[in-house]
């Protein structure tokens, strides 16, 4: 049994109030009357019938008030019976039509599962009468209905029908199931069903569960549009590019994962490679059945910069997962140098042994960091020009040649940070590039306490992928620290500052380059920070700052349908996005003004989409190729395998049982008519037999 | 209208004097008076209607010697001719609580009209000439006045009938009411009962057969209200008993045609009673005109007295 709207059986509170006014004590109309004594005595003759003929106007009030509160809760008899149930009733229907990825795969005729599944919904649609209801939901993630509601003009279903083209989305079978439900709730027809119309593949019952109970009487079908078994499917699922040695060499390795979904094993398959338009790579590996193989390409780009490749495979049933594309952006990694001013190797004592594990740390799409520890007097005699930053790690004092040498350094648009030993003491030598004039230590250990951080500028960019909370960097407690009065000559800016207005991370423009000093120590001598989340992430973008690299990173990758946040500059006055199909999404200014990134939802299309920003002080266009990302299919959607015959029979089968509602409510409604005509038979029966004996 | 008019007419409406002014209520049978009137009485005397002849004894008078019967038949026969004597009439007049019921149709109670009744009855006997008096009756004993055919008795009967209420609560005092009005009504006279017969019970039927067995002419007016004999009530409700005895709660609609059946049943024993006990009984529903059924009722008793 089920009810269409349960809520309504509240009304059975009615049974009592009915019981209460039949029984509760009359208040009486007392009517003086002289023949009482004959009035008692037919009154006492009558008693039995009237009682009974009580009981029984009772009985049929109550009955036909149960009766009626059932009916208007449109109960229905739930049956199993495959191919639905069809009453008189007007039905609402939604047809999920499956437009992902898999259903692009081609059969006899060169027909996709597709058309086959648009043909069904068609003859769906046209078995339905005129006042019934229908609405389209596509299931292709994210699951999303063509209308918002089912409805009553049917042509213009088909019309959607009609419009519908296969995506290279996943499937979203959870979301379409939501949406279907949303819309079966809000549609005042008696009867509902949903006709799932699909290829069946085995992953989509994966988590699959409907939002609805058996009791709410939804009828459920799945159609499937690929009647045998599909033939094996071969697809690229995964590539990956990194460079190989620093990057200066520009070689890189492209590592291409084929996995074959079939249950008998390929020998021989032929991958190419296609970089920058032009086929340079070609080679064939062996993939197991229901196995994936990897192949591996090494390619030297013959300059750096953004490229864009896709690798490819025979064709087979479903050619659109034979392609996959990648972008690969050639650079040299990052050079840091490490001078350490109490070097000792590996010891947790050391500021550079803090400093070496941040920097070594790799992080997703970033250009890699390599860090490299000297002492003072190693740096003294080594080169300096091959690095992009130096770090000064608790270095009291360089001879002057290096000073020299390190101020040149920063000037021909390199970067130097500063961070002082636990002795207090600075390097004076740099005194010019320096953020200020270090005049004392000043600590709080005498009294117990610690520094706590004050303020932190935001909008500095080294914190712009720092969350609100700042990975804890505002909690960061400091005991002792260098006072750095300001030099009136020179223009600083204070990047965090402790309580009190004391700066704890300073910066100075030095000609082309860019000085900071950390006031306190890089280890865990003078303050918590190097414990704090916050430390990699700030001495990482820290040096990225400082050698001005901070947007260089790996293309983003994201999967088909899945939105994809894109920074936002400062000043930024228009973002374009342009698509694999050429089809421009432009950002105006007023999208732009006061945001951090923008959403773009437009990943329909596999490949790279590039991206252009007018920036500030610049004329036209500028690619951004740091914000470059490639748009790749779900390789669960490669997986063509039809569910198995028992597996349909055990989970496809126990969805769709539940194919109808026989309702119930006709008949009750009319027990409720004949309840109130045998009551209003009984109150009347007496009355009727007073008038015939007038 | 005079004063003395007003307190004389009492309860009763001119119109209705009027309308029973020109009526003559004559008796069932022959009664017994010592004043000469109207009515046959059971003895012989002096009157203009001839009875028999008898032969002559010494001692009558022989004044009343027919002397045609001597010349045909040479014997001496003395004309007997009936005695008209004056009629007592007792009007009883039931003042229990019941008879202050009247019903949603009728603008008066039962006791109203049965005053009414019995005080046109009252007058058109005194205008016969014969004796009218008053007993009413009710759970107690109740002052009675004694019948008299003076014309100036009529007013202090009149304020009588006027000033009588009905009972708070209790019976009717049936029986010791009908024996009393043995005791008051001599031999042969006339009894005129006016009451609603609820609660009148077998030993009441004895009574009044009783009444009736001692050669007086006993009329029971029925005295109804229409309500009581339709019971037209819609809604259910508890019936109060006006004479006591609590109530009973009852749905009309399914009482009705058991009531109705009921009164007819209980109307159909009363005329079998009192036909054969030799009384009158009349029903007055109060509806029905007083005057009207005071002329049918002296319209019968004419008619029974002609077939006699």
């Amino acid at each position: 049994m089920t009810f269409g709207s349960p809520w309504m059986l509240l009304g059975l509170v009615a049974v009592g109030a009915v019981l209460w006014l039949h029984l509760k004590p009359r208040r009486d109309l007392f009517i003086p009357f002289p023949a009482v004594g004959m009035l008692r005595r037919i009154a006492l003759r009558r008693v039995p019938r009237l009682k009974v003929r009580s009981l029984l106007i009772l009985l049929a009030r109550i009955l036909a008030i149960v009766a009626l509160v059932l009916a208007v809760s449109k109960p229905g008899l739930t049956v199993r019976r495959p191919g639905g149930i069809r009453s008189g009733m007007a039905l609402v229907q939604i047809i999920l039509l499956d437009d992902s990825l898999s259903m692009r795969q081609t059969g006899p005729g060169g027909r996709t599962a597709f058309d086959r599944a648009r043909e069904m919904a068609v003859a769906e649609l046209d078995r339905l009468r005129p006042g019934d209801a229908c609405a389209l939901v596509l299931t292709g993630a994210p699951a999303r209905a063509v209308r918002g509601e089912a409805l009553f003009d049917l042509e213009h279903v088909r019309q959607d029908l009609s419009a519908a083209k296969p995506s290279y989305r996943s499937g979203d079978m959870v979301g379409a199931l939501r949406l279907a439900a949303k819309m079966l709730e809000d549609s005042p027809l008696p009867q509902r069903e949903v006709v799932l119309v699909t290829d069946l593949a085995d992953d989509m019952w994966k988590d699959m569960d409907l939002p609805w109970s058996d009791r709410a009487g939804v009828g459920f079908r799945v159609i499937g549009a690929v009647s045998e078994q599909p033939p094996a499917n071969v697809s690229v699922d995964r590539v990956k590019v990194q460079p190989l040695g620093d990057g200066v060499t520009r070689e890189v390795e492209v590592e291409v994962v084929v996995t074959n979904h079939g249950n008998e094993a390929i020998v021989g398959k032929e991958v190419m490679l296609e970089l920058d338009g032009q086929e340079v790579a070609r080679g064939s590996l062996d993939v197991p059945a229901n196995g994936s193989a990897v192949k591996r390409f090494h390619h030297r780009f013959s300059e750096e910069g953004a490229h864009r490749g896709l690798v490819r495979i025979d064709g087979d049933a479903l050619v659109e997962d034979n392609v996959r594309y990648f972008s690969a952006v050639v650079r040299r990694a990052l050079n840091v140098l490490v001078i350490d001013g109490d070097y000792r190797p590996g010891s947790y004592r050391d500021e550079a042994f803090y400093l070496m594990r941040a920097l070594e740390t790799p992080t997703p799409y970033d250009i890699p960091i390599k860090p490299m520890v000297v002492d003072v007097a190693t740096a003294g005699t080594g080169p300096l020009g091959g690095n992009d930053v130096i770090f000064l790690a608790g270095v009291e004092s360089i001879q002057p040649p290096l000073a020299n040498r390190i101020i040149d350094f920063v000037r021909s648009k390199k970067g130097l940070f500063i961070a002082p030993g636990n002795r207090g003491t600075s390097v004076a030598e740099l005194a010019s590039i320096m953020p200020g004039r270090v005049r004392s230590v000043r600590s709080a250990r005498r009294a117990g306490g610690a520094f706590s951080v004050d303020a932190v500028l935001r909008s500095h960019p080294i914190f712009k992928p720092f969350g609100e909370g700042l990975t804890g960097l505002e909690k960061t407690r400091v005991q002792t620290h260098l006072l750095v009065d300001p030099d009136p000559a020179v223009e600083r800016s204070v990047v965090v500052q402790l309580k009190g207005g004391l700066p704890l991370l300073l910066e100075r423009k030095v000609g082309k380059g860019i000085v900071m000093l950390l006031t306190t120590t890089l280890d865990r001598d003078w303050t918590d920070l190097p414990i704090r989340p916050g430390y990699l992430p700030l001495v990482q973008r820290a040096a990225r700052y400082l050698a001005g690299r901070l947007g260089d990173r790996e293309p983003r990758r994201v999967q088909v349908g899945r939105p994809i946040d894109l920074e936002v500059s400062e000043g930024m006055r228009r973002l374009v996005v342009l698509d694999p199909g050429d089809e421009k999404t432009v950002f105006a200014a007023k999208e732009l003004v006061d945001r951090t990134r923008v959403r773009f939802t437009g990943t329909m299309t596999p490949g790279s989409y590039r991206v252009w920003a007018q920036m500030p002080g610049f004329g036209g266009l500028k690619e951004l190729s740091d914000l470059e990302f490639v748009v790749g299919a779900d390789p669960v959607e490669s997986n063509l395998a039809r569910v198995a015959n028992e597996e349909e029979s055990n989970v496809a089968g126990s969805l769709e049982g539940v194919v109808g509602v026989l309702p119930i409510w006709p008949y009750l409604l009319l027990f409720a008519v004949l309840f109130l005509l045998f009551e209003t038979w009984l109150v009347g029966y007496g009355l009727r037999r007073s008038h015939v004996s007038k | 209208m005079t004063e003395r008019g007003e307190r004389s007419r009492g309860p009763v409406d001119p119109g209705v004097l009027e309308a029973v002014s020109t009526l003559v209520i004559e008796v069932r049978n022959v009664v017994e008076g010592l004043q000469g009137g109207g009515h046959a009485s059971l003895h012989q005397g002096a009157s203009v209607e001839f009875a028999e002849h008898k032969k002559y004894c010494p001692g009558d008078d022989i004044r009343h010697i027919d002397w045609r019967a001597l010349a045909r038949t040479d014997r001496y026969f003395v004309k007997a001719h009936e005695r008209e004597v004056t009629l007592r009439c007792l009007l009883m007049l039931d003042c229990s609580s019941s008879m202050a019921y009247q019903g949603s149709r009728v603008a008066r109670s039962k006791l109203d009209y049965a005053r009414v009744l019995l005080g046109a009855m009252a007058h058109v006997l005194v205008r016969q000439g014969d004796a009218v008096g008053l007993l009413p009756f009710a759970s107690l004993p109740l002052p009675h006045l004694p019948p008299d055919r003076k014309p100036e008795y009529l007013p202090a009967l009149m304020n009588r009938l006027a000033s009588l209420q009905p009972a708070q609560d209790g019976g009717t005092g049936f029986v010791e009411a009908i024996h009393r009005a043995a005791d008051h009504a001599g031999r042969r006279a006339m009894i005129v009962m006016a009451t609603d017969l609820w609660d009148a019970d077998r030993d009441v039927e004895v009574a009044l057969a009783s009444l009736a067995s001692r050669g007086h002419d006993v009329t029971l007016f029925h005295v109804l209200s229409p309500d009581e004999i339709d019971f037209p009530f819609d809604t259910t409700a508890t019936f109060k008993g006006m004479e006591g005895g609590g109530g009973v709660q009852v749905d009309p609609a399914l009482v009705r045609e058991d009531y109705r059946r009921a009164v007819i049943d209980m109307d159909s024993r009363w005329r079998r009673v009192t036909g054969e006990a030799q009384m009158d009984m009349v029903s007055a529903t109060t509806d029905k005109p007083p005057e009207t059924v005071l002329a049918e009722f002296a319209s019968r008793r004419h008619r029974a007295t002609r077939r006699r």
